[in-house]
């Protein structure tokens, strides 16, 4: 296995400054601002096929390159660090142990979008990530990777760290530009896209951390060698963070393609007290539910796809024999219901409309026909709602439906569940 | 242009315009709830999803740019589906208490769903409620003095917020939490107030705000809709009435683009109450033995023919004087010069009551006599500099107010203040200048010194050398660089609006101001180059027009000098009658002649006299001193209480006919009700009582005969047909249109500086508030429980070193008189200065005035 | 001023350090909860005057975040995460043994005013599940009874 990203990430107090300088980083930047161009930059990263880590899996070298190269107004590169989606932990760790890594790769990648302004927005619950890229921070400009001539190539860059205060919807980009713009965070409705019009409606590029975090390595050791990791239509490697009934939980960082086995039995020590396997959620709830016969999928962008599902923010979640299916839903709609923005109607009304519906499926008060008309309320919100927590918010009944409707149906027979969540805490 | 099809049919919008647009444009229609018009679109509601080919997802119309070759389906199956899901969406948490709501049709959550045809709900769950009852339609709260919120039926379209952000700039109603607890709410301990609020109401899709006057008054389709124009400032937004019976139930707005854009202050909308007002004259009155006591319009048409052929006989026309009125319809203005200049045959007349120092009567001579405002509204919108003096914008001329917000946020138009205190329109000015009070003369020749090129000549060069920026910053107060800076902005604006309001038209030295500003446009430019100009902004509806219909000493309508030989006799050929040449009393004079003994006889139509002429004692004086006085009101007003007849007169609501806004528009208005109890509209009382005396050329019996009149004679309005005036008014151009051959030649404007008089330390200003317009809107219920108590606004510091704090009962004295107010500290006021509304009856403020001193000088003391 | 001079010196610098004004909204309450441990209207009417910024716009933009009370809670407020890993792991055994420990229900204060209970989304904390966390400021991770009494002990203690 490849380490791009966590290649540093057990070094001891990593998170300094002379410790990251002495494993080998800022070369990138050095390398950057030496021998390129902001054009050649982003050629070179659309020609890795660094892909979006943040869940959308978007090319991020082309991203870069929607930014208008002719427009007057000033150009912003935001981090996206709200990591929000319920079981990823990837970014946090990232900035708690290894926080250089990823600003080094924003500002490799503000240089590349002519950006001179970079907001690094961290979900607020983060104390000790905003603590240490605070600190971080401060320790760049110390050294002249960020403020005035940048290493003496004239480039200027101010990075400012943003805290959030409590919304999963501000990771979605268009919302988190509004947080940032000191509003409610709603999402907006695109296009305008943020290349065009993004934070105080200028050009704008929104990477997660992780995506940034592979930035410095790919400009460092070149696009073929990036290419030449994982799978040619998923290079490079990507952080799984492993929760739920698992032995071993925690982030792993594995070349794409390796496949879901590997993670869970190999790495993850396999279910915990020796149970049997009953679903995965294999990159946040807003990706569809796989279970024990997709154990050989390989995580990829495309595998996956082929499964049915996706590989989202690679927040993998797994669940024992002993799961309610209902119940699992339950919560997940709740979560969904509790971060709407409220500004689109399907996703702000659908929710609560789920959620009650499977409250009452859960506490013994479902109907038979409430299973269609879970399903039917899906469709009227999915391909309807302006961002994709709409999108998201049905994942979780549709998948869990597709897969143990005999469960639900139980839950109306026998009027409520049979199988509440066991766990009691030690 | 870009082509598309909307189900199969080929239209063509402009590039960046959106489905909706273009779908709208073919006449098809597409439901909203979250768009309009005049708002940015958010996408929020998803009420307005089409199909369009190629394309996985529906798409929401209001939002989608049209791109060249799209194939759009509004009524494809998969469109309807998606909004009928919608559609459900959105009714699952609404309390669907429409057979209770006030809102019940003309609820746009009624009619789309009605449009959209499911008459069924999967949805079997509680609903969500904000407040505690389960009952929804009481289930309600006032959030300010006007308005009431039903939160469970709010769909969130945020259109009531945005409309407050984005248009008017005010921050009194928000919204709160997040998702389906989304919540529109005032905050704590501020109710909305802002002058714009109204428009949220009208704007707000469904029943969760109600304005406090309309709801539970009656059901819309038990009204009539009236085409009217707003009776109150003189920016002439349109409205609608809407009257059953004898009653009028609301007024809203009446989208016309060039003036309003569709939106209207909370004067216009919620003062119509004045009409149907309980205090209203109901009969005509007589005085006998000292009181006023009913007659009939017989009666009264008798004496007072009477006493005109009586007086006339004696003491000849010049006995008598007539005072017109800017709030009466041109028609109303132009029948009672017409009444005075051929039955009674005098150039007595006039209607500036206001003013101490009057200015020249307009006229046509040249730009710079026209005193009026030589743009339009709309033109604040292509201007590149709009530069404001003398004027609380946003108090006296709410809609420009708008308008010139929206030329800064739309078009980063910079905005230049130059008041003599700060305005609430400061948050979106480049600059503020605040001269001291009188020294504004000063402030304008030194930026034009600084404006200095080869349109001036030597002499102009030397003298206007005299106000450097340094000896102006001393007199000024301003300093010396913001001059240098401000003039260099102004020469270097490729287009500049001057505005010139309320406190440049009463000031002491009202002529100089306004010539030193043409100077200064003359020199940058501003006169010549288009959307550029300098702009007289009268105060009331038909200001402007009572100035076009003549009723001036010295002017026929149209602004003609009364010897102009040619149009003279047009004239007289019209109205059958010889014109006397010889100019008459201004108000000033008439006022003098009444208390000489000159004139005997005054006749005033709807104009108060006694509240609004800057020395009450004097105007009570002479009043006294009328043999006899007609009075023509619609209230008992303090001038109507002193007449000898009474004559009640019908409201702007109440008559047809055209008033001519700040902008020379032309625009008709219809009756809204049958005038109240015995009352009558002006002209027609005036035709009555000519016929009455046999004058048969006044035989109108229709506003539509004078207008035809009218516009077949007065110069700038030749060619206007009342028929064709249609929704927008015209404007009448006349000289202005050719602005830019103009030729102007600079004149000298020196300043006087104001003389201080011992013990009275302090200088009155007076004004307009936000939520009234005039002593008029006093009467209106509805303006009063937003703001319906008088003060005295001063300056802290002078406040503290009198030991005076916000609400402490104060009295304020001049040499003239004594009255008692309460006092309110702003730091808006420079030192030494105070400002008194003028609009309440009970705080008689021109107590404190003296006709002959230009400044008001006054002391204060705590009681 | 109810703020402290030290918040309001940090308020200030918020004030001008961003492209846009607004911007400094956020940053600005962060500095008044951290006084506060809530933001009162009295407290967001001075934020707003400090940034110039209408009152109504602070209040909108505190109402949407949740990591901002708005009414006092306990001195500890013990925030559990009840999302699915901590869930699957026990997180609402973990509210009740809470509740029953301090004999109040989630959304309560203890009389003593010293602790409050309430629940919270995922905090990024799945691998070291169930977790809580205090004051919006430490995660207590990897929790067990005997952690969770070791930690009322102390917290009650300090
Ligand atoms: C509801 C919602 C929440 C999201 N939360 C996050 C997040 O916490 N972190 C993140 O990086 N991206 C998140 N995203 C994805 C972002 O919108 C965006 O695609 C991403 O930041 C782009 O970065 P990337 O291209 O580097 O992946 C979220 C998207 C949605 C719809
Ligand atoms: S889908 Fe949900 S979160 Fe996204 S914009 Fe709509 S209401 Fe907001
Ligand atoms: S109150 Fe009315 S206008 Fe405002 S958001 Fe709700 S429905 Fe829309
Ligand atoms: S009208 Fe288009 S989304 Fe609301
Ligand atoms: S689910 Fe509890 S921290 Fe993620």
């Amino acid at each position: 296995m490849t380490k791009i990203v966590f290649k540093n990430i057990d070094k001891p107090e990593q998170y300094k400054i002379e410790n990251y300088i002495k494993n080998g980083g800022y070369q990138g930047l050095a390398k950057t601002l030496k021998e390129y161009k902001p054009a050649d930059i982003i050629e070179m990263v659309k020609k890795s096929g660094l892909r979006g880590r943040g869940g959308a899996g978007f090319p991020t070298g082309l991203k870069w390159g929607f930014i208008p190269k002719d427009s007057k107004k000033p150009k912003y590169l935001c981090v996206n660090a709200d990591e929000s989606e319920p079981g990823t932990f990837k970014d946090r760790e990232i900035m708690e142990k290894d926080p250089h890594i990823s600003i080094e790769g924003a500002i490799i990648a503000s240089y590349a979008i002519g950006a001179n302004v970079c907001f690094y927005y961290i979900r607020g619950e983060f104390v000790l990530c905003a603590q240490r890229i605070q600190k971080a921070i401060e320790e760049a400009y110390d050294k002249g990777y960020l403020g005035k001539n940048i290493l003496g190539s004239g480039y200027n860059l101010d990075m400012y760290l943003y805290r959030g205060a409590g919304a999963y919807i501000c990771g979605e980009e268009t919302a988190l530009l509004e947080s940032l713009e000191g509003k409610r965070g709603l999402a907006r409705v695109k296009p305008p896209f943020p290349a065009v019009e993004g934070l105080y409606k200028s050009p704008t590029v929104v990477n997660n951390v992780e995506t940034l975090a592979n930035v410095p390595d790919i400009v460092l050791k070149g696009a073929d060698w990036f290419l030449s990791i994982g799978t040619a239509k998923s290079p490079g490697t990507k952080i799984f963070s492993l929760s739920g009934h698992i032995n071993k939980p925690g982030n792993y960082e594995l070349d794409m393609g390796t496949p879901l086995r590997h993670l869970i039995y190999d790495l993850g020590g396999g279910i915990k007290d020796n149970r049997k396997l009953k679903a995965i959620i294999p990159g946040g709830p807003s990706v569809p539910i796989l279970t024990e016969e997709h154990l050989d999928v390989k995580l990829d962008f495309e595998s996956l796809v082929q499964a049915g599902t996706m590989l989202g923010s690679g927040g993998v979640i797994v669940m024992d024999e002993t799961t309610c299916m209902v119940k699992t839903a339950l919560i997940l709609m709740n979560f969904f219901k509790h971060e709407s923005c409220g500004k689109c109607t399907p996703c702000r009304e659908g929710t609560v409309w789920l959620y009650d519906i499977l409250y009452r499926l859960e506490h013994g008060e479902g109907k038979k026909e409430d299973i269609d008309l879970l399903l039917k309320v899906c469709e009227n919100i999915g391909g309807r709602t302006i961002c994709a927590l709409g999108d998201a918010a049905i994942v979780p009944v549709q998948s869990t439906i597709k897969y143990f409707r005999e469960e639900y149906i139980a839950h109306v027979e026998n009027r409520g569940c049979l199988t509440p969540f066991k766990f009691q805490l030690n | 242009m870009v082509k598309i099809n909307v189900d199969g049919k080929p239209v063509e919008v402009e590039e960046g315009q959106t489905v909706l647009q273009a779908a709208l444009k073919l006449g098809i229609y597409c439901p909203t709830f979250c768009w309009h018009e005049k708002l940015e679109p958010i996408g929020a509601c998803r009420i307005c999803l089409v199909e369009i080919e190629k394309s996985p997802k529906l798409a929401v119309s209001c939002i989608t740019k049209a791109m060249e070759g799209m194939n759009v389906h509004v009524s494809s199956p998969k469109a309807i589906d998606g909004r009928k899901g919608v559609m459900e969406m959105l009714l699952v948490n609404h309390p669907l208490d429409c057979p209770t709501c006030d809102k019940g049709g003309e609820c746009d959550l009624q009619d789309v769903a009605y449009y959209v045809k499911n008459d069924r709900s999967r949805f079997g769950e509680p609903k969500r409620r904000f407040l505690t009852s389960a009952r929804s339609t009481f289930d309600e709260k006032q959030i300010g003095p006007l308005m009431y919120l039903t939160m469970n039926r709010c769909i969130a379209c945020f259109k009531c917020v945005r409309m407050l952000k984005e248009v008017a700039g005010e921050y009194d109603l928000g919204a709160f939490g997040r998702g389906v607890f989304t919540e529109i709410d005032v905050v704590k301990d501020q109710p909305i107030t802002n002058e714009f609020s109204g428009n949220t109401v009208e704007i707000c899709p469904v029943g969760c705000l109600t304005s406090k006057p309309f709801r539970y008054a009656v059901r819309t389709w038990l009204t009539q809709k009236k085409s009217s124009v707003c009776g109150f400032c003189s920016d002439g937004c349109n409205l609608t009435l809407w009257v059953g019976g004898d009653k009028i139930f609301r007024a809203t707005s009446r989208k016309n683009d060039a003036v309003d854009e569709g939106w209207i202050c909370d004067k216009g909308r919620y003062g119509y109450d004045i009409v149907n007002h309980s205090d209203r004259i109901k009969t005509p009155l007589i005085k006998k033995n000292g009181k006023l006591e009913p007659a009939t319009w017989e009666e009264t048409f008798d004496l007072i023919s009477n006493k005109i052929k009586e007086t006339k006989d004696k003491f000849g026309p010049d006995a008598f004087a007539g005072i017109g009125s800017a709030r009466c319809s041109n028609e109303d203005n132009y029948l009672f010069q017409k009444f005075f200049r051929t039955v009674v045959g005098t150039n007595n007349i006039d209607h500036r009551v206001a003013f101490k120092r009057l200015l020249p009567s307009p006229s046509s001579s040249s730009i710079e006599n026209l005193y009026t405002m030589t743009n339009s509204i709309e033109e604040l919108e292509k201007t590149k500099m709009i530069v404001v003096i003398g004027c609380d914008i946003t108090s006296e001329h709410p809609i420009i107010g708008l308008r010139i917000k929206k030329a800064v946020n739309n078009y980063a138009t910079p905005l230049v203040l130059i008041n003599s205190k700060k305005t609430k329109l400061n948050a979106w000015a480049k600059t503020e200048i605040l001269p001291k009070f009188g020294t504004e003369v000063a402030l304008i020749n030194s930026l034009c010194n600084a404006a200095l090129n080869q349109k001036a000549d030597q002499g102009f060069k030397d003298w206007v050398k005299t106000y450097s920026p340094q000896k102006v910053s001393e007199i000024t107060g301003v300093e010396a660089n913001a001059i240098s800076k401000l003039a260099e902005e102004i020469s270097s604006a490729e287009r500049c609006i001057f505005l010139l309001g309320r406190d440049v038209l009463s000031h002491p030295q009202n002529q100089e101001l306004i010539d030193a500003v043409y100077n200064l446009a003359h020199l940058t430019g501003a006169l010549n180059k288009p959307h550029s100009g300098v702009n007289l902004l009268w105060e009331y509806n038909n200001s402007q027009g009572a100035l076009d219909m003549g009723v001036l000493p010295d002017r026929l309508p149209g602004l003609t000098p009364l010897n102009q030989a040619d149009y003279l006799q047009n004239v007289e050929k019209v109205w059958q009658s010889k014109i006397s040449t010889k100019p008459g009393f201004n108000i000033h004079q008439i006022l003098d002649g009444i208390d000489k003994g000159e004139v005997k006889f005054l006749y005033v139509m709807e104009e108060n006299l006694v509240s609004n002429y800057p020395d009450r004692k004097y105007a009570q004086a002479v009043l006294a001193k009328a043999a006899f006085s007609v009075v023509q009101e619609i209230f008992l007003s303090e001038t109507a209480q002193r007449a000898t007849v009474v004559l009640p007169a019908a409201s702007f609501a109440e008559k047809e006919g055209t008033f001519t806004s700040v902008e020379r528009r032309v625009q008709k208005f219809q009756r809204g009700v049958r005038p109240q109890n015995q009352s009558k509209p002006d002209w027609q009382i005036i035709s009555m009582l000519a016929l009455w005396m046999d004058y048969e050329n006044f035989n109108y019996d229709s506003t539509e005969k004078i207008s035809t009149e009218i516009f077949s004679l007065v110069p700038s309005y030749l060619g206007l047909d009342y028929k064709k005036l249609g929704n927008n008014g015209a404007q009448w151009n006349g000289f202005v249109s050719k602005k830019e051959a103009m030729t102007y030649s600079l004149k000298k404007t020196d300043l006087k500086p104001i003389q201080s008089e011992q013990g009275y330390p302090f200088i009155l200003t007076t004004g307009n508030l936000v939520h009234h317009c005039g002593t008029l809107s006093g009467y209106s219920e509805n303006l009063n429980l937003v703001v319906n108590e008088s003060f005295c606004e001063m300056n802290q510091q002078d406040a503290e070193k009198l030991g005076i704090k916000t609400n402490d009962e104060i009295w304020l004295e001049s040499a003239s008189g004594k009255i008692k107010t309460k006092a309110k500290l702003s730091s808006n006021l420079q030192p030494g200065m105070v400002f008194v509304p003028i609009n309440f009856k009970e705080l008689e403020v021109n107590l404190l005035m003296d006709k002959d001193n230009l400044v008001d000088w006054i002391k204060i003391s705590k009681v | 001023m109810i703020l402290s001079e030290k918040t309001q010196k940090k308020i200030l610098a918020e004030k001008n350090k961003y492209p846009q004004p607004k911007t400094a909204i956020l940053p600005a309450l962060y500095a008044v909860y951290e006084e506060f441990g809530y933001l009162s209207n009295e407290t967001m009417k001075e934020t707003g005057e400090l940034l110039n910024i209408p009152f109504l716009e602070i209040v909108e933009v505190a109402s949407f975040y949740t990591m901002f009370p708005k009414k006092p809670t306990g001195k500890y407020f013990l925030q559990v995460c009840t999302n699915l890993s901590c869930a699957l792991l026990g997180a609402e055994d973990l509210v009740k043994h809470l509740e029953e420990k301090l004999k109040v229900k989630t959304g309560q204060v203890t009389p003593d005013g010293v602790f409050s209970i309430g629940r919270v989304e995922c905090l990024g904390s799945c691998g070291t599940a169930p977790m809580l966390q205090v004051n919006n400021l430490h995660f207590q991770e990897d929790l067990t009874k005997e952690k969770v009494d070791k930690l009322l002990e102390e917290l009650k203690k300090s």
